[in-house]
């Protein structure tokens, strides 16, 4: 895919999942918070794609029973 | 390319134009040239400009959106009134991100039935005849 320009994302979280986070980083199991939430973010995809998939066919039937168009 | 696939290329006729990007069209030229050219649908290879948005940027990144996907969101992005039509979950997911009006072949296939241009019994046999 080749090497893309990242961006700066602001965003709150709880001090809690914080702290943990950087004890992961810290131990070595991701190189930098932004890794962990790359990382945390495609699992999150990956485990509800079922979910995601649902979703959508759902808006997909409302839009052509009822669209504006 | 799954409407050219059921025989229902032909429900996009009453969109007023149907840009598709030149990432996608090499894709779709490569195995299905045919939905490229019907003739009933205004199809028309469009050329997406890269511009800075950092929005945009993150949520390719971050959902990993391959070429074809990353243009077809910047074009929609691009036209604040136009529909973006995708089955990929990353995509749609990122348009939503976006706040992008955005839709999948089961909602053209529904939304045949309102436009009168298919019967709910033929819309039901072109679902039916989706392998699983």
């Amino acid at each position: 895919m080749g090497t893309l320009e990242t961006t700066v994302v602001q965003t709150q979280i709880p001090t809690r999942l914080l702290v943990e986070g950087e004890a992961l980083v810290k131990a070595g199991w991701f190189r930098d918070l932004d890794d962990l939430f790359i990382e945390a973010l495609r699992r999150y995809l990956d485990a509800h794609h079922p979910e995601l998939t649902e979703r959508f066919l759902q808006q997909d039937v409302e839009w052509g029973l009822h669209g504006g168009d | 390319m799954h409407l050219d696939e059921l025989l229902a290329l032909d429900l996009l006729a009453d969109f007023s134009a149907v840009l598709v990007p030149q990432a996608v069209w090499a894709e779709v030229d490569h195995h299905r040239p045919e939905a490229l050219r019907h003739a009933e649908v205004s199809v028309s290879q469009t050329m997406v400009q890269v511009e800075a948005d950092p929005a945009v940027d993150t949520l390719i990144q971050t959902l990993s959106l391959r070429a074809g996907k990353q243009a077809a969101i910047r074009l929609a992005r691009q036209r604040p009134n136009a529909i973006l039509l995708t089955d990929d979950a990353a995509a749609r997911l990122a348009a939503e991100g976006l706040s992008l009006s955005v839709h999948g072949t089961l909602g053209i296939l529904i939304r045949a039935i309102r436009r009168g241009q298919r019967t709910p019994q033929e819309v039901i046999g072109l679902l039916e005849s989706i392998p699983a």
